[in-house]
C-alpha cells in the first residue's frame, strides 16, 4: 500500500483485520516519513521511535493472537506536548519544563492505550498553550504543511500540522480559546472542541480551568467521532454519520464574519458556498443572531488571563526570563485584571451560555466562521496578531457548546479555509452528522498539502 | 472631595500610577527585567477591564449565588 500515510484510523483498523497491513509496517513507514519530512515543519518535540516500535510489535503480536485491545488497536496518535505520557517529557514547549518527565499517562492517554492506540510522541504547541508561534523557545515552532512559510495555527500546532502532513491519522489537542479548531482550520483537517468537561483533563497542563478542553483531531469525520467515543468511554456514535440531514435546521451566524470581524473575500465566499451545499443536502439553513463576538471575546480573555496568571504568576515572578516573550506578554495581563471583573466575566459567561442555549430552541446546529482569514506568514508578527485575533472560536469555550472545525475552501494563495459547526451541549452527535454529510458531498477533506502529498517516504 | 485630596504635601507623595500597579501586583523584579512586556500587559488589561465593566449583567445573575457547574 503506497498511501499508508493517508489512511484513516478506521481504514487502518480494517487493514489490520484483513492482515493487509500490520502495525509494525505502518509505524515503520510513518517513522521513515517523519524522519524525512519533519525538518520542514517541526511537528515533533519528542519522537518516541523506540517506544512506538515496541508498541507496534506488541499490537502486531496481539492481532496475531486475536487479542485486539479496542477500536484504535495499532493506530498511531500524536499527543500535544502539554498532555502527560508516562516516561516521555512534557515540556509545554517551554524552557521552564525541559527536564520534566511525566510519571503517569494523562487520563485521555490512558483511554487511548486501553483502546489499543500507539503513542508516536509529543508534538509542538505554543508555549503553555498560549505563547506562540514563537522563535525564542527551546524548540522551533511548527509550520504549515500547505506552505511552511505560514503558521499552522495554534496552540495545538503540531497536532494540526502532523495530521495534514500525513504523520499520523489521529491527534490530541487542547482548546481554551480555539486551540484545536485554529490549527485544524489552518491545516485543513478536522478538530472538535467537545462539550465542556466531556473529556477528562487529568494530566493535562492547565491554562484556564473554566475554558480548557481536550479535543480529538483527525483527517476524517468518522475518525474524530471514533476518537471522541474512545476518550469519553461512550458507545460508538458513527452509525449517526450515515444519516442524511434532510430537514435539519441549521442557523447561519452571519454577524460573526459580516459585522463583528469582517472576513476576507475568500473566507466569506467559502462560507456562503458551504451554507448552499448544506441547503442542497436538504438542511433548512436560516440566519440566526447571537451576541457580538466582542462580548464573547471580552469574557474569554478576562477569564483566560486571570486563571492563566493564577497558574503562572509564581513561576513568572521567579523566572521571567525562562518564558518566551509572547507568553510573558499574554500571561502578565492577568496580573492586572480586577477580581471584580473576573467574577463579572464568569456571570456574563452564564448569560452568554443561556443566549446560545436559546438559539438551539430554534435550530439543531449552528454554522459559523472559524478564522476570518487563512493562515498568514509565520514570521509576520503584525499579521499574526490580527490573524489570531479575528476568529469566532472563543464563544464556544465561554459557553461550553461542542464546536467542530473543518475545511470548506482553499484561498487564492492555496491555504485552507474552515467553517465551524456547533451543537447543543452534549450533542456532538448532531455536529458529526452534519459534518459527515458535508464531507461526503465535497472534496475538501480529501485534499492534501501539495508539497507533502507527493512524498512517499 | 476630602481635604486629603487637596493636600499638596500628600499629592507630592502620590506614587506614579504605573509603578503603584507594578508594586501591587508584586512584579517589581519582572518589571526591572522586562518593562515593555509589563507595560504592554497593563495596557491590555485596561482594555479587558473596561470591556467587562461596561457590559450589563442581568439582574437575575446579580441576585443569584454563583456556583460553577458541576461535572456532567
Amino acid at each position: 500500500m503506497s498511501e499508508i500515510a493517508w489512511l484513516s484510523a478506521t481504514e487502518l483498523a480494517s487493514a489490520y483485520r484483513t492482515r493487509e497491513l500490520s502495525p509494525v509496517t505502518v509505524v515503520e513507514h510513518l517513522l521513515e516519513r517523519i524522519s524525512g519530512l519533519d525538518a520542514r515543519i517541526n511537528v515533533f518535540v519528542h519522537l518516541d521511535v523506540e517506544g512506538a516500535l515496541r508498541q507496534a510489535k506488541e499490537a502486531e503480536t496481539n492481532i496475531l493472537a486475536r487479542r485486539e485491545r479496542g477500536p484504535l488497536h495499532g493506530v498511531p496518535v500524536g499527543i500535544k506536548d502539554i498532555i502527560d505520557v508516562a516516561g516521555l517529557p512534557t515540556t509545554c514547549h517551554s524552557r521552564m519544563l525541559t527536564d520534566n518527565i511525566s510519571r503517569e499517562d494523562a487520563e485521555c492517554v490512558m483511554r487511548l492505550r486501553d483502546a489499543g492506540a500507539i503513542i508516536l510522541g509529543k508534538v509542538a504547541t505554543h508555549e503553555f498553550a498560549i505563547g506562540g508561534p514563537s522563535f525564542d523557545l527551546p524548540y522551533p515552532p511548527a509550520r504549515n504543511p500547505w506552505n511552511p512559510d505560514h503558521h499552522p495555527g495554534g496552540s495545538s500546532s503540531g497536532s494540526g500540522a502532523g495530521l495534514a502532513a500525513g504523520f499520523f491519522p489521529l491527534a490530541l489537542g487542547t482548546d481554551t480559546g480555539g486551540s484545536v479548531r485554529n490549527p485544524a482550520g489552518a491545516c485543513g483537517v478536522i478538530g472538535l472542541k467537545p462539550t465542556y468537561e466531556r473529556v477528562s483533563r487529568k494530566g493535562v497542563f492547565p491554562l484556564s480551568w473554566t475554558l480548557d478542553n481536550v479535543g480529538p483531531m483527525g483527517r476524517r469525520v468518522e475518525d474524530v467521532s471514533l476518537l471522541l467515543d474512545v476518550l469519553t468511554g461512550r458507545e460508538r456514535s458513527s452509525p449517526q454519520l450515515d444519516r442524511d440531514i434532510t430537514g435539519m435546521r441549521i442557523g447561519f451566524v452571519r454577524r460573526f464574519h459580516e459585522q463583528d470581524y469582517v472576513a476576507g473575500p475568500d473566507t466569506a465566499a467559502a462560507l456562503e458556498t458551504a451554507a448552499s451545499v448544506l441547503a442542497e443536502l436538504g438542511a433548512i439553513v436560516t440566519d440566526i443572531e447571537l451576541p457580538p463576538l466582542q462580548d464573547f471575546a471580552a469574557v474569554s480573555r478576562t477569564i483566560l488571563t486571570s486563571e492563566g496568571w493564577s497558574i503562572h504568576g509564581e513561576a513568572m515572578r521567579a523566572h521571567p526570563q525562562k518564558y518566551g516573550k509572547l507568553s510573558r506578554q499574554r500571561l502578565l495581563v492577568g496580573a492586572f485584571i480586577t477580581s471584580e471583573n473576573y467574577i463579572r466575566a464568569r456571570m456574563l459567561a452564564a448569560k452568554l451560555r443561556q443566549d446560545v442555549d436559546d438559539a438551539f430552541s430554534r435550530v439543531d446546529v449552528l454554522l459559523a466562521a472559524n478564522a476570518m482569514n487563512p493562515a498568514c506568514r509565520i514570521d509576520d508578527e503584525k499579521a499574526i496578531a490580527t490573524n489570531y485575533l479575528q476568529h469566532a472560536r472563543a464563544p464556544f469555550n465561554v459557553t461550553g457548546h461542542p464546536a467542530l472545525s473543518m475545511m470548506c475552501g482553499l484561498s487564492q494563495q492555496g491555504m485552507p479555509i474552515a467553517m465551524q459547526l456547533i451543537g447543543p451541549r452534549q450533542r456532538e452527535d448532531v455536529v458529526f452528522r452534519v459534518a459527515a454529510a458535508y464531507e461526503r458531498a465535497t472534496d475538501w477533506i480529501a485534499m492534501k498539502p501539495p508539497a507533502f502529498a507527493g512524498s512517499t517516504c | 472631595m476630602s481635604s486629603h485630596d487637596t493636600d499638596p504635601a500628600r499629592a507630592q507623595k502620590r506614587p506614579d500610577p504605573a509603578r503603584a500597579q507594578v508594586e501591587a501586583a508584586n512584579l517589581e523584579t519582572v518589571f526591572a527585567a522586562f518593562p515593555d512586556d509589563v507595560l504592554m500587559a497593563m495596557e491590555q488589561a485596561v482594555r479587558y477591564n473596561k470591556a467587562i465593566s461596561e457590559q450589563k449583567i442581568p439582574k437575575r445573575l446579580l441576585r443569584a449565588i454563583f456556583v460553577p457547574e458541576p461535572n456532567p
